[in-house]
């Protein structure tokens, strides 16, 4: 009898031995479960929402584009100079001061030389 | 006691029937059910990323795609929100519409769907978004613009309301550059709103490639302000020009009036859509000259200072009489383009002969087709000396009996300018991906060599005298510039044949600076009123285009001792 009840009592151990963990790794499993999931969806939510986002800037950069192609073009540019009654031309051949190449040209880049410029 | 035995009975009946539903639903056979569910929360988002752009040699952009909007109104709700007059009266004012007419089509209580603005900018959107208005709908549209307006119309073409390239270069090379679409699959929430987690399939967009077209969109331009100068003064039935460089064959403009908007290619008629450069066959005139005189010098048929007796004005050749628009008694060759004399030029073709010239003419590029990358190109009209007319030698040294296009005849000028290699014009500098990867890259193509180095300079010289004090052509000298050029007035065939007395097709070609020519322009107008002649009207229109495409292409003065004054 005493020999059956410690068997009882040794396999009552057991399963609580066993049980309780299995349970908490369950638990933790889910709850890891449960946290990648919301990263998941903020993440998912993000991406789409930067997806917009790029969208929307993409839509907005060719429209700046438009306006600064538009802007730069010499017919509106005459146009709007005319406006104001201003009228601009090419200068004359005579009026173009032409430099000799083999002369020394300035450098450009004075930081290259060491500048404290 | 029963009762609560009732209650129990009944509630588990009901636990019961919505259990065994519930199963049904999800276990049972209803595929269809199933489905509708799926089908409500799929969602399709098509990927629009448009053609891609077309550039010219700067990187100017020339065509792009941009997202308008289609402004739509779902009048049954603005009817019973009772709106329709605040609604009418803003909406008209902000997108400049008849009051009348927006009501009228508003005040429709069953009406769903009414569109008031078609592919309105993002900027009118905004506006219009701004009211806050109810009942109304915002459909974005990716829809293809031309910054510039018309400039360059013919060339860069249009994207019709299929978004299929027509004309110029979006039609050519549209299977490049049209890209296409992408799509995604997935599944919304309640909300509407897309679950990234439950995206089933995305197919990437793939972007059209952009073109670089060879064009300067800045000599474009001084090239239409031309050619509009000549609609406005001239008064011609139409139009046309290209400028050209002369050692590589690359088109820097090329432009056509009437002309068209392609933002708005629905507004035009059909002819203003036609690019006259390229598609429109007509008879040179003394332009023609210069290909006749250039055969014969590079033949050894004739020197530069061989005398010829130009008959005072008339001459009969196989029994038919032969005019110059003014008498002339005897010329030198260079004489002869300087005047322009008809009879000159035909009695050097004579001494040339049939055969010979037919070669030169064919070497010359007339009557085929140049293939520049463009669709509609004429290829002109020569006709084998077996079916000539006796008199077809005589008529063909002065341009009749032969047909070109403008192209063609400015790329034979060219062909001077490049000591005598004939260069395959081309349009189109290269077309690149998005990933960088070039598709098709455009490139100097010399494609024959009809006349020496020698020749090609001593017409160059001789072409130079047109452009000086008392040649036909002194209009289009350019300050600074020595011009080599060739002006052409050609009775223009009346279309039950014969010729029209009064009506011409003035036409000139030049290039700069003669002694090494980097520019070449045609200017064609096809019956200028009532100045009509080549001298007169093309001429002057070139030195316009001439000028500040010169200065602004930094092209280097001629000497002193080769250049002269001009306007």
């Amino acid at each position: 009898m005493d020999k059956r009840n410690r068997r009882h009592g040794h396999d009552g151990n057991r399963l609580i031995f066993w049980g309780v963990p299995l349970m908490a790794l369950v638990a933790a499993l889910g709850m890891v479960y449960l946290h990648l999931h919301g990263t998941c969806t903020g993440i998912g939510q993000n991406i789409t929402r930067l997806e917009r986002e790029y969208a929307e800037l993409r839509k907005e950069v060719l429209n700046e584009e438009h306006h600064w192609v538009a802007a730069r073009y010499i017919g509106n540019m005459e146009a709007l100079l005319d406006r104001h009654g201003l009228q601009m031309s090419f200068p004359e051949p005579d009026q173009v001061i032409r430099l000799n190449r083999q002369e020394p040209v300035p450098p450009t880049q004075y930081a290259r030389q060491g500048s404290p410029i | 006691m029963w009762r609560v035995a009732l209650v129990s009975v009944v509630l588990l009946a009901v636990w019961g029937g919505l259990s065994a539903r519930l199963v049904q639903l999800h276990l049972g056979p209803n595929r269809e059910l199933r489905e509708g569910v799926r089908r409500q929360h799929r969602i399709r988002q098509n990927l629009q990323v448009g053609r891609g752009r077309i550039l010219d040699r700067n990187g100017n952009t020339l065509a792009l795609d941009l997202t308008h909007y289609d402004i739509v109104v779902t009048p049954g709700e603005v009817y019973s929100n009772r709106q329709v007059h605040v609604f009418s009266s803003h909406l008209s004012r902000t997108l400049g519409k008849d009051y009348t007419e927006v009501f009228q089509r508003i005040n429709t209580p069953h009406s769903q769907y009414y569109r008031l603005e078609r592919q309105a900018p993002e900027g009118l959107a905004e506006r219009v978004r701004r009211l806050q208005l109810p009942g109304m709908r915002f459909d974005a549209v990716n829809t293809r613009q031309y910054p510039q307006g018309a400039l360059a119309s013919h060339l860069i073409g249009f994207v019709n309301l299929e978004g299929l390239g027509s004309g110029g270069t979006e039609q050519r090379w549209d299977s490049l550059i049209k890209g296409r679409a992408g799509f995604r699959l997935g599944e919304k929430d309640g909300l509407r709103r897309e679950v990234y987690s439950r995206r089933s399939l995305e197919v990437s967009p793939q972007e059209g490639a952009n073109v670089h077209l060879t064009i300067d969109q800045n000599v474009q331009y001084f090239v239409e302000r031309g050619l509009d100068y000549a609609m406005t003064t001239f008064h011609p039935e139409a139009a046309w020009a290209i400028a050209q460089e002369v050692r590589t064959g690359a088109i820097l403009a090329m432009a056509t009036r009437p002309t068209f908007d392609p933002n708005r290619y629905n507004e035009f008629p059909d002819e203003a859509r036609m690019n006259r450069a390229i598609g429109y066959n007509f008879e040179p005139g003394s332009i023609f000259k210069v290909a006749v005189v250039a055969a014969a010098i590079n033949e050894g048929v004739v020197r530069t200072n061989d005398v010829f007796d130009c008959e005072r004005g008339l001459w009969s050749y196989a029994g038919r009489p032969l005019r110059d628009y003014r008498s002339h008694g005897e010329l030198d060759v260079t004489g002869i383009l300087r005047k322009s004399s008809n009879i000159g030029a035909a009695k050097i073709a004579v001494e040339l002969g049939e055969d010979r010239l037919y070669r030169y003419l064919r070497e010359f590029g007339v009557g085929r087709r140049t293939e520049i990358e463009l669709p509609g190109e004429e290829a002109g009209f020569l006709a084998h000396p077996k079916d000539w007319y006796p008199i077809s030698i005589t008529r063909i040294a002065m341009g009749h009996q032969v047909s070109v296009t403008a192209l063609q005849m400015l790329n034979m000028m060219c062909a001077i300018g490049n000591d005598g290699f004939l260069m395959r014009p081309y349009l189109v500098q290269r077309v690149v991906d998005r990933d960088g990867v070039v598709l098709h890259q455009g490139a100097p193509d010399v494609i024959a060599r009809p006349v020496t180095e020698r020749t090609a300079a001593l017409m160059r010289t001789m072409l130079t005298e047109v452009t000086r004090p008392g040649g036909t052509g002194e209009r289009a000298a350019v300050a600074g510039y020595a011009v080599a050029g060739k002006t052409g007035t050609a009775q223009k065939v009346l279309p039950g044949g014969g010729y029209a007395q009064r009506e011409n097709v003035a036409a000139f070609m030049g290039m700069l600076p003669a002694h090494r020519p980097e520019i070449a322009f045609i200017v064609v107008l096809d019956n200028p009123q009532p100045l009509r002649t080549g001298g007169r009207t093309a001429a002057e229109v070139f030195a316009l285009m001439a000028k500040p495409a010169a200065r602004y292409l930094d092209i280097q003065p001629s000497d002193g001792a080769a250049a002269r004054g001009g306007p």
